[in-house]
């Protein structure tokens, strides 16, 4: 505001005095710090506000045409969600969840997505991977990160570097299978030694609410003692078994295949949470720029109709003045 | 049952688990489908994601899984993992 004074009154000085040298003096600040108007203009130029309105438009059309992809795909990922929850309730009942249990090397398996702008659903998972981590280790015993997805390896590199044994990214190519996750979870049981393991996800509950969840698979030998001790795990005793395996043999496979169920679930709820998460996001979003939108138009507007204004009232008193 | 009950300590031996047993399983019960059966369920069998190990905070070079046909996958891998712990029975 204060340049466009200055300016003006050095045109005032440009015509009224044609020594070059206040000319110049004049006229130096306007040549040395280019202005928003072009030189000459009469009023403040609107063409900022102009872009900044098209930049927003454009904003908005983006976060739409998000909300509604992800919209789409929720619906069939949900379903999907729904039926995999069938796999891990049979283990759940047979054998019990232990989140209290202590061991000695226990591995966090932090499941995150791969991509953002999906609200707060991978920082919560981060959050409880960490607290989890602080409460599970300690003197002689260890713990350990393996974790599912870009975001959640982006924000544990930070200060947990050292803790991380694993990475998995570009999880959600494909849609998510079974197969997949199987192939996963063999390679994760083969290369990671393990008491416990804690499975940590987002469980989806609705487009706008998602509880962090967390879910313990022990390995056999640890099963082991825990079903002699009794508890929810020795009851498999009551169960007839067929075959000649011992049961430490089918505590290792039953173990086993509930860490792939419990894994798939939990890859296809944290999916779902993120396609959940990113709508609302994304919605809220929309509406912000709509916001954003109406109050800049509303500015432009107003400028628009001051410089026509005060143009008006220029023209008629110059008129005015010459009739007079 | 008692086909899979015997078979059992040969893949544990092999070093294999429980999880990649079931799979060739699956993957070989998938392939006596009909068509169009068949195509719908090779499509629930595609296998995409790339792991790194990571070692004193810092990642090694991440490895990619990108497999189409299982079966020959796990073939292949369950006759390596004989071979080197002399299993093979042939």
């Amino acid at each position: 505001m204060a340049m466009a004074v200055l300016r003006r009154e050095g045109r005032r000085v440009l015509l009224s005095s044609p020594s070059p040298a206040a000319a110049m003096a004049a006229r130096s600040p306007a040549v040395s710090q280019p202005e928003i108007a072009p030189l000459g203009a009469r009023s403040i130029s609107t063409q900022v506000v102009r872009n900044r309105m098209k930049s927003v438009k454009n904003i908005q059309k983006i976060t739409k045409a998000m909300k509604m992809v992800a919209a789409s795909k929720l619906r069939a990922v949900q379903i999907r969600t729904e039926n995999s929850r069938g796999l891990w309730q049979p283990f759940t009942a047979l054998l019990g969840d232990a989140p209290n249990v202590d061991v000695k090397k226990n591995v966090i398996v932090a499941i995150t997505s791969d991509k953002g702008l999906c609200g707060g659903i991978n920082s919560t998972s981060v959050k409880v991977s960490k607290a989890l981590h602080k409460l599970t280790s300690g003197p002689e015993k260890e713990s350990k990160y393996v974790i599912l997805g870009e975001k959640g390896k982006v924000q544990l590199i930070r200060d947990s570097k050292q803790s991380i044994e694993m990475t998995v990214s570009e999880l959600q190519k494909n849609p998510i299978n079974y197969t997949q996750i199987a192939v996963l979870a063999d390679d994760i049981l083969k290369n990671v030694k393990f008491d416990a393991l804690r499975v940590v996800f987002n469980k989806f509950e609705s487009v706008i609410s998602f509880k962090p969840t967390m879910t313990t698979i022990l390995s056999p030998e640890v099963m082991e003692k825990e079903s002699e001790s009794g508890g929810k795990v020795g009851d498999l005793d009551s169960y007839e078994i067929e075959g000649g395996e011992t049961k430490s043999e089918i505590l290792q496979n039953l173990t086993e295949f509930q860490f792939s169920c419990v894994l798939y679930n939990g890859a296809l709820e944290n999916a779902c949470s993120e396609l959940g998460a990113r709508m609302s996001a994304m919605d809220s979003s929309s509406r912000n720029a709509g916001d954003m939108l109406d109050r800049l138009t509303l500015t432009y507007n107003r400028t628009r109709q001051a410089s026509i204004t005060t143009e008006l009232i220029e023209i008629i008193s110059g008129a005015s003045a010459l009739e007079g | 049952m008692s086909a899979t009950t015997a078979a059992v300590p040969f893949w544990r031996a092999a070093g294999m688990t429980y999880i990649g047993y079931s799979n060739i399983c699956a993957a070989l019960v998938r392939n006596c489908l009909k068509e169009p059966f068949k195509s719908e369920a090779a499509s629930r069998e595609k296998v995409h994601f790339s792991v790194a190990k990571w070692a004193d905070g810092k990642q090694e070079k991440p490895m990619l899984w990108k497999l189409g046909d299982l079966t020959w996958f796990f073939m292949l891998q369950l006759s390596a993992q004989m071979m080197n712990k002399d299993l093979v029975p042939w």
